[in-house]
């Protein structure tokens, strides 16, 4: 599966145009999220390095510097990547935090009050197997084939469960990263992208 | 890589907890970059695990975990109770009036933690350093017994000792959250802690088979007219 318009849209960018710039930003802004959250321990972190990727992936679109347009995803990446090695480095040279946190990467921040109400209600609401699967499965870590023999279940039952069970808390949740893209209009101000779609 | 075996293989899973190899994170990572499911069951459970950690176990889940927990203790209080049985004089008639069983109202596994948030201090005090921050961690981890010895060590403020004493009575170090919590409830309405403290002080003295002090406890946390008037007034209600 790719990303359908990612040539319409580096093609656009190359072109001058600010709403393929908008678009591209909010294609990218959650799946750079998770990846900075899912590797680096610090929230504030995870954003600051969101907004550098994306920064330096439109100039670097800008100044037509990928070659193959349906690649775009890998490209952003291959930056993230870097930017994420960038800043461990820098870490270990300058630490602002202790290097029990720099290991600690998957802690992840404690979530916020009201999220974790929504999370329990929602929890709660669902069936009693539904609760027990999920519970062992993402608290007590255990595997499907774990659970499912605990809960006399085929095991793909309970990966189906659970699949079932995470679709409704992320509807939820309405997981969706909220795209700021206050900081691209910072960047137009002052950046060399001036012409209109 | 495609959908089916990220399903299969718990793919998402393991990246969240740093199992993967680093062929098989990096083939993941470029698959949620293209595909829009796998990367909302990322954001989901990235958001999901870490404040489902900081419920309390499903009720099913609970009764298997309080069973496999007391074992131990009921086997030794099992075991005492023969040994007295054998060595103690034989009771005449008069001397051994019927008796209502006990039954035990509360349990280790019953009592559930206080809410903690890392951004909220009640009594406006803050505890700075990686001392509470890491103390704290533990706490929202249920990690409670080194939890509570961190935050012994540093306990300085209402926070602290407040915190301590849960953290001690639900690793069932009764005495010591005993101790901690007394002190948080003398320091009565200078710290925001005290009807907390008290029906935590309470639990503690249920488990402690002191239950008359319980039951005291009980009534002050009624009368507070507080957040915790319904869990006390529950509790009472099974004395």
């Amino acid at each position: 599966m790719t990303w359908t318009r990612s040539s319409i849209v580096t093609e656009g960018i190359l072109a001058g145009s600010q709403a393929l710039e908008r678009e591209f930003v909010e294609h990218f802004t959650p799946r750079l999220a998770v990846f900075f959250r899912a590797r680096s321990p610090l929230l504030e972190i995870a954003e600051e390095l969101t907004q550098e990727t994306l920064l330096a992936a439109l100039l670097a679109l800008r100044a037509g510097k990928l070659r193959d347009c349906d690649a775009v995803g890998s490209f952003v990446l291959g930056i993230a990547r870097r930017q994420l090695a960038e800043a461990f480095r820098s870490k270990a040279r300058h630490p602002v935090c202790s290097a029990a946190e720099l290991e600690d990467v998957h802690s992840g921040p404690a979530p916020a009050p009201e999220l974790t109400l929504t999370v329990r209600n929602e929890f709660y609401n669902l069936g009693e197997m539904d609760q027990r699967i999920l519970w062992l499965i993402l608290v007590e870590g255990h595997r499907p084939a774990e659970v499912a023999a605990q809960v006399g279940l085929s095991e793909d039952a309970v990966r189906q469960r659970k699949s079932r069970a995470l679709r409704r808390l992320a509807e939820k949740l309405n997981t969706s990263a909220v795209t700021n893209t206050d900081w691209l209009t910072t960047l137009k101000q002052s950046g060399s992208s001036d012409s209109k779609p | 890589m495609n959908c089916n075996q990220v399903v299969s293989e718990n793919l998402i899973e393991r990246y969240l907890d740093g199992q993967l190899d680093d062929a098989a994170r990096d083939a993941l990572e470029l698959h949620y970059f293209e595909c829009e499911s796998c990367l909302v069951m990322l954001q989901t459970l990235q958001t999901v695990r870490p404040a489902l950690a900081q419920l309390p176990a499903p009720v099913s889940l609970r009764r298997r975990t309080a069973h496999w927990r007391w074992l131990p203790i009921a086997a030794a209080i099992v075991l005492a109770a023969l040994f007295w049985w054998k060595g103690r004089p034989a009771p005449s008639v008069a001397q051994a009036p019927m008796q209502a069983p006990i039954l035990a109202v509360l349990q280790l596994s019953d009592v559930q933690p206080a809410p903690y948030s890392p951004t909220l201090f009640r009594d406006g005090s803050v505890e700075p350093g990686a001392a509470w921050d890491h103390a704290m961690r533990l706490y929202q981890q249920r990690q409670w017994a080194a939890a509570a010895a961190e935050l012994a060590q540093a306990a300085s403020q209402p926070a602290t000792l407040h915190f301590a004493g849960i953290s001690y009575l639900l690793a069932g170090q009764i005495d010591p959250a005993l101790s901690a919590l007394d002190r948080v409830i003398a320091l009565g309405p200078k710290s925001p802690f005290e009807e907390e403290a008290r029906f935590y002080r309470a639990q503690a003295l249920l488990l402690a088979g002191r239950t008359t002090e319980a039951r005291a406890e009980l009534d002050r946390v009624v009368n507070t007219r507080g957040d915790y008037e319904a869990r006390a007034r529950t509790l009472a209600s099974k004395l």
